[in-house]
């Protein structure tokens, strides 16, 4: 009795929890609706800008994330590029010298051993001479015109990076699907994230002042999500990071289960990792919004949630083998199963608190397909919405016992 | 930049919509409550009539209206049963609000338990009245409610009759049958005043119930 009390009170917490935080997404996207997709003014002068291309084992898409960069419409004679190839195994090499032979603004370099990503930008990092430099990742396609819609938020002096609205390239296996719906919800609450200067990550493409990075000594090589960890270290430098839904960069999604997986595994745990190694956003004077209600309130969802789904499932699965249990004792009589199916009564508290919390969380991603302009499904939204929180979940119980068990990072 | 003005509109409206969510439960439980009361007391009622009838039977002094009151106890049997699975097993529902009806249900359930071995007695007819015995939120008594259920409606003319008591409510009437037939586990059912605890499977009912009356449909 005393563990249902206690489980009915956590959920009804978890449900005000998830409506008080899609309502707060709610007001603040229509009290800065007008702003949304408006871009700032262009600068009257073009900054010279760097973009880095981290490239492993990227045969088949650098060509394409190349021609990307020169399609921008950006002043040639104010764009660099600079491929580096970190000790590929395939023709990642042989692709990057076919560019810089042809074109004069493409430079690559060449580790002799494979240092990942982080390595790979400080290595470029140490040519670069313009005012901005960025990355495109060796998988990633960046759409037309993104540099220039980005470079218009350097307008403001503490901008420290900008990033794009990341849209994946293909969606056609589940696990690719689930992030399909997850991309555009995070589009949507990243721009928002930017009007309460809380935005805290870099991820796929991200432009910076040359100076700032410089000055902060560049990426972290012993990180492992070295894009969150640079995104933290802007913050607590006190750089805004903004983000444009006029700028898009489609990259690949992993295909199958095991690899999405391994993905979230490495995100998590560099998130708790970064959030370690940046205890001083949290609740900090300087970090209202960051400090306050951004970064706890991800813990917050994911300590409610667990005990919650954990508890949920314990008793579907109870009740699952209690059904087999009666049904196999009546000798699994199909016509007699089939016509007693429904023979259960709801919680009326529960199913319409919870009904409500999932279509807030409907309204959500389809205000972001309508700002992204994706196009998702019905059958993606049924899929993601009651799939989506259950993996989360595991990913942070599976991040957890690593934790627990001081388990060795992986890449 | 956003100020702090969202975050008090976001906790007003939540609040808002999650007091809805409250108070729209709080009002399909009361219907479903109300409702149940009503089928209830019509229930009662029918009971009530049917001791009349019988205390008309014993004035007339003959066994004619036997057929009729078996027919009628049949259908209150039947009743009861459903709204036992509602009242008993209200699954995800909050038990405190059925805590009243569920022992008037089963204080009931006892008066129809006792009418129905008298008339069966008095009648001679061919019903099987089994008293079964159960906890709450057992897995296993669940699963022993679905097999008889299965047994029930399986059972062709209508003559099983399973009447389920909490073998844990703390009434006087049933912790007096508790303790009469001194049931000490549940799910346990007694049979012709036979006690079988334990789980048992659709098989072994039927050999029990077989044992005490070939006339079930079952059994032939």
């Amino acid at each position: 009795m005393a563990e249902i009390i206690l489980f009915d009170m956590l959920y009804y917490v978890l449900i005000y929890v998830t409506l008080f935080i899609s309502v707060f997404w709610f007001m603040v996207f229509f009290e800065k609706k007008e702003e949304m997709e408006k871009d700032p003014e262009k600068p009257s002068k073009t900054p010279t800008l760097t973009m880095i291309i981290p490239a492993y084992n990227e045969e088949k898409t650098l060509g394409k994330t190349i021609e990307s960069l020169l399609n921008q419409g950006y002043p040639k004679n104010k764009l660099e590029i600079i491929v580096v190839d970190d000790a590929s195994t395939d023709n990642t090499a042989k692709i990057a010298e076919f560019y810089a032979k042809k074109y004069k603004n493409i430079k690559v370099l060449r580790h002799n051993e494979n240092r990942r990503k982080a390595a790979v930008l400080n290595t470029a990092l140490r040519h670069v001479k313009t005012d901005l430099v960025g990355f495109i990742d060796g998988d990633s396609i960046l759409e037309n015109n993104s540099l220039m819609n980005s470079i218009t938020y350097f307008n403001k002096k503490n901008t420290g990076s900008v990033i794009a609205t990341i849209k994946p390239m293909y969606s056609e296996t589940f696990p690719q699907k689930l992030q399909k719906v997850e991309y555009t919800f995070t589009a949507l609450v990243r721009k928002l994230l930017t009007f309460l200067g809380a935005l805290y990550m870099t991820p796929a493409f991200a432009l910076y002042r040359t100076s700032v990075v410089k000055q902060l000594g560049g990426w972290d090589e012993n990180n492992f999500t070295e894009d969150l960890e640079m995104g933290m270290r802007l913050q607590s430098k006190g750089y805004k990071i903004e983000t444009s839904l006029n700028a898009v960069v489609k990259t690949n999604t992993p295909e199958s289960f095991s690899n999405f997986w391994s993905q979230r595994i490495r995100w998590t745990r560099g998130f708790i990792y970064n959030s370690k190694k940046y205890t001083s956003l949290f609740f900090g004077r300087k970090f209202s919004h960051l400090g306050w209600f951004v970064l706890p309130s991800q813990y917050i969802l994911v300590l409610l949630t667990i005990p919650v789904l954990l508890y949920g499932l314990y008793n579907l699965t109870k009740a699952v083998y209690s059904t087999l249990f009666s049904y196999y004792h009546i000798g699994f009589d199909i016509p007699y199963i089939l016509t007693h199916l429904g023979n259960f009564n709801l919680n009326y508290f529960n199913v319409s608190l919870f009904a409500v919390t999932l279509i807030a969380l409907a309204l959500l991603i389809n205000l972001g397909s309508r700002q992204i302009k994706e196009n998702i499904n019905k059958l993606e939204y049924i899929l993601y919405i009651p799939l989506y929180p259950l993996i989360n979940v595991m990913i942070w119980l599976c991040v957890f016992y690593y934790e627990i068990r001081r388990s060795e990072y992986k890449w | 930049m956003v100020k702090n003005k969202p975050y008090f509109v976001a906790g007003v409206v939540s609040l808002a919509i999650f007091l809805i969510g409250f108070l729209l439960g709080f009002t399909m439980l009361d219907i479903q409550l109300e409702e149940l009361k009503s089928e209830m007391d019509k229930n009662e009622l029918e009971l009530r009539n049917i001791q009349l009838e019988l205390v008309f039977l014993d004035m007339l002094a003959n066994d004619t209206i036997c057929p009729y009151l078996t027919e009628r106890i049949r259908d209150i049997d039947k009743k009861a049963w459903e709204l036992g699975n509602k009242i008993v097993n209200p699954e995800g529902i909050n038990e405190k609000y059925f805590d009243i009806l569920k022992r008037r249900y089963l204080v009931s359930l006892i008066e129809d338990w006792l009418f129905s071995k008298e008339l069966a007695e008095r009648c001679e007819t061919n019903r099987m009245n089994v008293l079964y015995f159960f906890e709450m939120d057992s897995d296993i008594c669940k699963s022993q409610g679905y097999v008889l259920d299965y047994l029930v409606e399986n059972e062709e003319k209508e003559n099983l009759h399973i009447f389920a008591i909490d073998k844990d409510m703390d009434e006087p009437v049933i912790q007096l049958i508790v303790k009469h037939y001194g049931i000490s586990e549940a799910p346990a059912i007694v049979v012709s005043e036979e006690k079988y605890e334990g789980f048992r499977n659709k098989e072994e009912l039927i050999e029990i119930f077989c044992g005490v009356n070939n006339q079930l449909s079952f059994c032939e």
